[in-house]
């Protein structure tokens, strides 16, 4: 047995889902790492202000240092999640967007013929064509077998 | 040393020129601009035509404020290490704004980010709510503009204040009335490109005279003045002080209107996301600079010396200009500073003229569906009386002390724009009355601790002691304002919100463009 069109719909929006899990997934780790180093640093400002005073070499204290690699904390961090977006999503996006377009045309297909034999069967007031039509946009389609 | 021979306050013939060619160049532009700005999506987003790396420059631009400059180089000039605190919180800011907020945002809005909390929620409470924390954040932060620019100019070029403030609010006027975004894209591009420039020159001036090595730099000045300049400070005399400040800074960013905003006026996520890498290397780079800087002003003019010309330090980078390259480089450093401020109050504008015409008005009054032009007409009048009343704060609350004002503005985006926006995108229980509360209390809580603070209590109505003891109030407004969001979405949902926030899922991931184009919608 074939799945139904609205079965594919309801999976290709699974899957989507999927995709946009993992990006919210490594968004937060991120973050959270940007968090704990930042206010690791400050923790340190604010609580052990000596340690950032200890010298390392004439005209370096650990505080300069670790200043200067909360910064580049910051660029290593955006750069690692930019090339991640690029090789990983765009292209994890791009064949989900592919995959619910085949899914709507299937659909819509579908549904009409739907249409057209329930309209020809009873002669009465056809199925109004509007429901079927953007069934596959509308989200709530999941529920509706 | 006391009192260096400066012409610091006289009229700089190099200064004007300069500044002559900026106003002409970006005057031209805005006329350019003008006759390719015709619709809303023209005004509001430059006809979502900026690239990435165009945009990157920009959104530096709008950020590296002469606060920033001029402060962050004088704090350092004064205090040594305490300066790089402001610098990491200001660019730790920025990863948060890409992981967080900055696709979701070119998915979800069209011109303002009230339109993504809005997305899936009823509008009109959300946009009223967003419309006060965008004009609060937007006020502070442009008084603190005016009054800094007042009295820089006042410094630089000699120009009484309320003169140096009219002009610089006719300027804005002028980009953003004619020019809209796309006037003020270009108008940040060369700015920043001119301060990233002018910063670089004279870092490698001060380096120059280090064998252009940093450490023999900061080795002379622990040299000079203890081992003390290289370790936390006065400036850090209350821990919890400094890790407020801190969220203030590292959440606020993505939660300013303006730097929101600029967003919109690229092609796409992808290209939304690119733009905040290059901002982010741009930015940290001019940091950097700026401690190069004010380390190189500590050692080879002096913390006295440039507390002589201005108590709050701000002259350590233009005294610097003129002792390394003379009056001619002290000309165009003040240029270059009068250039940052004028690029970042028309950023301001904008973002204002936008919360007041396309959320407040087309969406709120009009409920979506204003008369064809009328919204563009209402953003041209707002942009007209938010200049006046900047003008106007600007005389007012002249001789204000500029730093606090920025930390205003970064606490009231911090706790009032920030945890909402998160929240509509990301948590899919938000309701409307949840984000609509968390904006409103978040924004009010802010005001309120600000006013009980001890920057208000004790520096300025000279009381014995304050009721709340941070001068941010972040620590305390932030997590307050997820909190009000959170339980109020939780006591009050709306009824179909399980099945909005799938709709939304879907956006955020493909785009609107892909809703627009479906053959099966609408």
């Amino acid at each position: 047995m074939t799945p139904s069109p609205s079965d594919s719909a309801a999976l290709a929006l699974e899957r989507m889902r999927a995709v946009a899990r993992t990006r919210w997934r490594l968004a937060g780790v991120l973050t959270l790492s940007m968090v704990a180093v930042y206010f690791g640093f400050l923790s340190l400002v604010a609580w052990s202000p000596g340690t950032l005073g200890k010298t390392l070499a004439p005209g370096l204290s650990l505080g300069v240092l670790l200043g200067a690699l909360v910064i580049v904390c910051a660029w290593v961090l955006t750069w690692v999640y930019v090339r991640w977006a690029n090789a990983v999503y765009d292209p994890m996006v791009a064949e989900q967007r592919a995959a619910l377009r085949t899914a709507q045309a299937t659909a819509q297909a579908t549904a009409q013929a739907t249409a057209q034999a329930t309209a020809q069967a009873t002669l009465q007031t056809a199925a109004p064509p509007a429901v079927p039509r953007t069934a596959a946009v509308d989200t709530s389609t999941g529920n509706r077998t | 040393m006391t009192q260096p021979e400066t012409s610091i306050g006289e009229p700089n013939a190099v200064a004007i020129a300069f500044f002559a060619v900026f106003i002409t160049a970006t005057l031209g532009i805005t006329y350019w601009a003008a006759r390719r700005t015709r619709t809303t999506d023209d005004f509001y987003a430059a006809g979502r035509s900026v690239t990435a790396g165009q945009n990157g420059l920009a959104l530096a631009g709008d950020y590296m404020s002469a606060a920033s400059f001029l402060g962050i180089a004088g704090l350092v000039a004064t205090s040594g290490f305490d300066g790089l605190l402001y610098s990491t919180g200001w660019l730790v800011g920025w990863p948060v704004v890409l992981f967080l907020v900055a696709e979701p945002l070119r998915n979800l809005g069209r011109y303002t980010f009230a339109d993504v909390v809005a997305a899936r929620l009823n509008p009109r409470p959300v946009r009223i709510a967003a419309a006060v924390g965008t004009l609060a954040t937007i006020t502070f932060y442009l008084i603190a503009q005016m009054v800094g620019a007042g009295g820089l100019i006042r410094l630089l070029l000699g120009v009484p204040y309320e003169i140096a403030v009219i002009g610089v609010g006719v300027a804005m006027m002028a980009y953003v009335l004619f020019g809209g975004m796309l006037a003020t894209t270009w108008v940040q591009i060369v700015k920043a490109v001119l301060l990233l420039g002018g910063a670089a020159m004279l870092a490698l001036l001060v380096l120059s005279r280090f064998n252009y090595s940093p450490l023999q730099l900061f080795a002379a000045a622990a040299e000079q003045y203890g081992n003390g300049v290289l370790a936390p400070g006065k400036l850090v005399q209350n821990p919890l002080d400094a890790i407020s400040l801190g969220i203030a800074l590292m959440f606020g960013t993505a939660g300013l209107p303006h730097i929101l905003m600029r967003f919109y006026t690229v092609p796409d996520a992808r290209a939304a996301r690119r733009s905040v890498f290059f901002a982010t290397g741009l930015i940290g780079v001019f940091y950097l600079l700026t401690f190069i800087l004010g380390f190189g002003a500590m050692v080879l003019v002096g913390p006295d010396a440039i507390r002589a010309v201005d108590a709050g330090g701000n002259m350590a980078a233009p005294l610097l200009a003129e002792l390394l390259g003379g009056r001619p480089f002290l000309g165009f450093i003040a240029a270059v500073a009068f250039a940052t401020i004028l690029a970042v109050v028309a950023g301001l504008a904008l973002s204002g003229a936008a919360a007041i015409s396309h959320d407040l008005w087309a969406n709120v009054i009009r409920r979506g569906e204003p008369k064809p032009g009328e919204e563009l007409r209402v953003a041209r009048i707002a942009t007209v009386c938010l200049a006046v009343i900047a003008m106007g704060l600007g005389v007012v609350f002249k001789g204000q002390n500029v730093a606090f004002m920025v930390g205003l503005a970064f606490a009231i985006a911090a706790s009032g724009n920030f945890p909402a926006l998160l929240l509509a995108v990301f948590w899919p229980r938000t309701s409307t009355a949840g984000a609509a509360s968390s904006m409103v209390v978040g924004t009010i809580t802010t005001l309120g601790l600000i006013a009980l603070s001890p920057a208000i209590q004790m520096d300025l109505l000279q009381h014995e002691s304050a009721v709340f003891p941070l001068r941010n109030p972040a620590l305390v407004s932030v997590p307050v304002s997820f909190a009000v969001g959170i339980l109020v979405s939780l006591l009050r949902p709306d009824r179909d919100g399980a099945a909005r926030f799938a709709a939304l899922e879907r956006r955020t991931l493909l785009g609107s463009e892909d809703i627009d184009e479906s053959p099966s919608g609408p």
